[in-house]
């Protein structure tokens, strides 16, 4: 085991890196190996890859090249350079001392004068048999390779090196092939994914192009819809009111019918509108939501009914400043360019928490936060939402501690909206198509665990 | 002294604000208490956090492979209310980077905020410097992939599918589009990890990678990875937690007496 | 020094906003309005950060043919292309459609894919078998299809739907709002008093 000096952690031998820390785990002093070029330790006396001998610590010079050992050549007469030039791997090396070297000796005297015969001679008369291998004395010195005598190859040996010189004297790919690993399925197969992709697809799709009346039942009205509804209502005409578009096209499918909920509602009422937006993408959002009304209500004009201020820059810094004053936050007109001062939606408003709402939709719970935090809840300013459907539901406890009057979500928090304002009982087909991909996913959920429930029982009665 | 006392007369404070100052300034009391106490005489005990041991884990696989390891931070800037989440974002960050210079393991950082990016880089250089491998620092090391949230999922998805990572940390402010990423890991095999302070966009978290961080999970992180200093905090945390719980009790007990009576 | 200046200047900043938002003051008003925009203007400024880091990192992709590097061709070519129009034709129709018929399909298109995104992730975690995966499985199933029921039973699942958002969710939600807004108290307190900066 090789002990990391950085943070003590045990790495396996050979290791150059800590598991732990990642520190280097081989010294800058190191001894290269003069064959294979591996850095290794102050004092090893044998590569740590290729085994080549290294000279001992102190010594400099490159070390000889492994040399087999002489046939002939009895333990007792092998010297220590011999021993060393062997090229032993470096746990036989660590496993012996002078003391194991002694031991060995006396082990292999003690053979010969119970046997009778020295065991090298008894393996020269040929006659190779396990017997005959030097049995290890009990301290468990290893048994090293020069001790074994050339013998005549078995058999079995012949037909492996026939097979290794076939081998070896085919000729060498230039680019073997690859193959390619394979990766544990953790997901879904490329298989059942398309098919799920297709049915969720299909579902979406089918609704809108043709439409299906028992889908586009109207759903059920959300206690928080129709506060947001009576919110807006309790105003009286004339009246500014701040609208904050805070989401960006990604989310406009989902949001971007709330805020022309919310817009009909205000312009319907002969509300002032102040449009503003504190993310660069939701100004333009802001103009196309206040065109598609402006065209539903001939009556108001922009400028008068409605101005769109445009994006105001720094998140909660913005919030901030439009809280302080909304002319000198936003001081141009989005759309025309001219001083904001100049619209007459803009008449005597001056900071944002002194307006009697605020309209927020926005993208997600943090961008609505920011509304909450800065005027809801320094000022008590009255403030209604709009929100993606999976963030409705996070936005509940602000409702539930009255920092927020309403809260729209989604498509069907829109469709709800306008269903209580106009009383139809007919949802769009957007939200038709809502419902069929909904019950496409129950669908494929129920499905993957029916089939894994099924490979189980399966295993079980396999097994 | 004249403007000190037309300063002080024309201060106004509201009894919310009032109790608002006196509570932050007894958190910022025993948060300094607690962090001298952690520094002086080492660390509070913490539990452990899946998550670091998933990263530690990654780490050590990404010694032996050489694949990269990518942390997302989100889209989420410095200097706005998301700066808690990215700050949890790049302390894992200044964690590999550290590692990575000594190791020589290549780290990818996305962000989708410049001010993140600068924070990104910043990490990363002194990780390098920290460490004595200064040259190890490669600015290409964190990648500005695009602005706008979902824009940064889908290309952050796209570099996955590129490039597939040893693992994937996700930590910071991510919103509905953190799926985009998760679903290519889950489609790759690819272990993954991270969590949001978002409650909507924490679900998606749940459930979806192998180790998500809830909640103040995100902002132990550092505490996990061996800062111990920050053990203060958490333990300041910890009682101030333990308060509102009492209170909430209270008030229920007492809101159950009163409805009874 | 080098060390201490900083840190003073960024006590003293985070501290003017800080009182500012919980005291009324003319001065303070001030004070913290203008450190608000200074920080707007900084963070405005590290766009420009962004926009080179985005050329070195495509450049070197394109320059050595690493994969993907087509990928990167398009995407300096649009962001210098942006970037032109941007500046040229500032609140001109041109910049009005680059928005509404380039940007605006590609974003929406990018949140369309989420759906696919959540349908695999679904099938990926609500398994049973496992406590969470199991709890996953029951509660996910009842609120997608009680959220939009057409009548019959599914009326009685969206009741069932109401009172789990009204009681456990709700209750689970403000217990995470708690603790990340402690997190986050904890976490300003760090930076504000220079105790910790993970970036250095």
């Amino acid at each position: 085991m090789i002990f990391c000096p950085g943070c003590g952690t045990a790495n396996r031998e050979g290791s150059r890196f800590c598991n732990e820390c990642g520190m280097r785990l081989v010294q800058e002093a190191s001894l290269p190996c003069p064959r294979c070029g591996t850095l290794n330790p102050p004092g090893t006396a044998h590569c740590q890859k290729c085994g080549l001998g290294l000279a001992r610590a102190g010594d400099q010079e490159a070390a000889q090249p492994a040399q087999p050992a002489p046939a002939a050549s009895q333990p007792e007469e092998a010297s220590d350079a011999a021993l060393r030039d062997e090229g032993l791997p470096p746990w036989l090396d660590a496993a012996e001392s002078a003391g194991d070297e002694e031991l060995r000796r006396e082990a292999l005297e003690d053979l010969a004068s119970l046997e009778g015969e020295a065991p090298v001679d008894r393996l020269r008369t040929g006659g190779w048999s396990p017997e005959a291998i030097p049995i290890e004395p009990i301290v468990g010195v290893p048994y090293r390779a020069y001790e074994r005598l050339p013998l005549p190859p078995t058999p079995e040996q012949e037909q492996a090196a026939q097979l290794f010189a076939t081998v070896a004297a085919q000729a060498v790919q230039a680019e073997p092939r690859q193959v390619p690993e394979p990766k544990p399925q953790v997901g879904l197969g490329a298989g059942p994914r398309r098919v799920l992709n297709l049915a969720l697809l299909l579902a979406l799709l089918v609704p809108i192009l043709w439409p299906l009346a028992p889908l586009q039942v109207a759903p059920p009205v959300p206690a928080a819809v129709v506060d947001a509804v009576g919110a807006i209502d309790a105003l009286p005409p004339g009246v500014p009111v701040l609208v904050a578009f805070d989401y960006g096209p990604a989310l406009a499918g989902d949001l971007q019918p709330v805020a022309e909920a919310y817009l009909q509602q205000l312009i319907g009422h002969g509300l002032r509108v102040l449009a503003v937006s504190t993310q660069p993408e939701g100004a333009p959002l802001a103009d196309m939501a206040i065109d598609r009304v402006l065209a539903a209500h001939p009556e108001a004009r922009y400028g008068q009914s409605v101005v769109n201020l445009g994006y105001v820059a720094g998140d909660e810094a913005a919030v901030r400043a439009l809280s302080m004053n909304v002319p000198s936050a936003a001081p141009a007109d989005y759309r025309t360019g001219a001083p904001s001062t100049t619209a007459r939606a803009l008449e005597g408003v001056g900071g944002a928490h002194e307006l009697p709402l605020i309209v927020v939709v926005a993208r997600d719970l943090p961008a609505l936060r920011r509304w909450i935090e800065q005027t809801a809840t320094p000022y008590g300013t009255p403030l209604v939402a709009g929100l993606p459907a999976a963030a409705g539901l996070a936005a509940e406890p602000y409702r539930a501690s009255g920092q927020l009057r309403g809260v729209v979500a989604g498509v069907a928090g829109a469709a709800a909206y306008q269903g209580v304002q106009s009383g139809r009982s007919q949802a769009p087909r957007g939200l038709a198509a809502l419902r069929l991909g909904a019950w496409v996913l129950a669908a494929a959920v129920v499905a993957a665990n029916l089939w894994a429930l099924a490979g189980w029982v399966r295993k079980r009665g396999a097994a | 002294m004249g403007w000190v006392s037309q300063l002080w007369q024309g201060t106004y404070v509201s009894a919310e604000g009032a109790w608002a100052l006196i509570a932050l300034g007894a958190f910022a009391l025993l948060f300094i208490v607690l962090t001298a106490r952690a520094i002086a005489y080492g660390p509070f005990a913490t539990r452990p956090l899946a998550a670091a041991d998933r990263l530690r884990s990654a780490f050590a696989r990404a010694t032996e492979t050489g694949e990269e390891v990518q942390v997302a931070l989100g889209s989420g800037a410095l200097g706005t209310a998301a700066t808690p989440d990215t700050l949890a974002g790049l302390y894992l960050v200044s964690y590999l980077a550290r590692r990575a210079a000594l190791a020589d393991v290549p780290v990818r950082v996305r962000v989708g905020d410049a001010t993140a990016l600068a924070g990104a880089l910043a990490a990363l250089q002194h990780g390098a410097a920290a460490t004595g491998y200064p040259e190890a620092f490669d600015p290409a090391q964190a990648e500005f992939v695009a602005p706008l949230p979902f824009a940064y999922g889908l290309g952050v998805a796209e570099a996955m599918r590129r490039t597939p990572p040893v693992a994937n940390a996700m930590a910071g402010a991510w919103g509905p589009e953190a799926l985009l990423p998760i679903a290519t890991g889950i489609a790759q095999g690819t272990p993954q990890m991270g969590g949001t302070s978002d409650p909507a966009a924490l679900s998606l978290f749940f459930g979806t990678v192998e180790a998500p961080l809830v909640g103040e999970e995100l902002y132990a992180m550092g505490a996990a990875l061996g800062e111990g200093r920050h053990t203060g905090s958490l333990a300041t945390q910890d009682v101030f937690r333990a308060l509102i719980a009492l209170g909430v009790l209270l008030g229920a007990i007492l809101a159950l007496i009163g409805r009874l009576a | 020094m080098r060390r201490v200046v900083p840190a003073l200047i960024a006590l003293v900043a985070g501290a003017a906003v800080l009182l500012d938002f919980f005291l009324e003051n003319p001065l303070l008003d001030a004070l913290g309005a203008s450190l608000l925009d200074g920080a707007v203007i900084l963070g405005a400024c590290a766009l420009l950060l962004g926009l080179v880091n985005l050329l070195v990192v495509h450049e070197r992709r394109i320059r050595r043919r690493e994969r993907g590097w087509g990928t990167s061709v398009v995407i300096l070519a649009a962001a210098l292309a942006s970037l032109i129009v941007g500046l040229v034709a500032w609140q001109t129709p041109a910049f009005a459609w680059f928005y509404r018929y380039l940007l605006f399909p590609l974003e929406a298109s990018a949140g369309a894919l989420l759906a696919f995104a959540v349908a695999q992730a679904a099938v990926h975690a609500w398994r049973f078998g496992r406590l969470e995966g199991s709890l996953l499985l029951v509660v996910g199933l009842v609120v997608l299809l009680g959220s939009l029921p057409v009548g019959g039973w599914l009326n009685g699942l969206a009741a069932v739907r109401d009172w789990l958002v009204a009681v456990p969710v709700l209750a689970a939600v403000r217990g995470l709002l708690l603790g990340v807004a402690l997190g986050v108290v904890a976490t300003g307190l760090r930076v504000l008093l220079w105790m910790d900066r993970p970036y250095e």
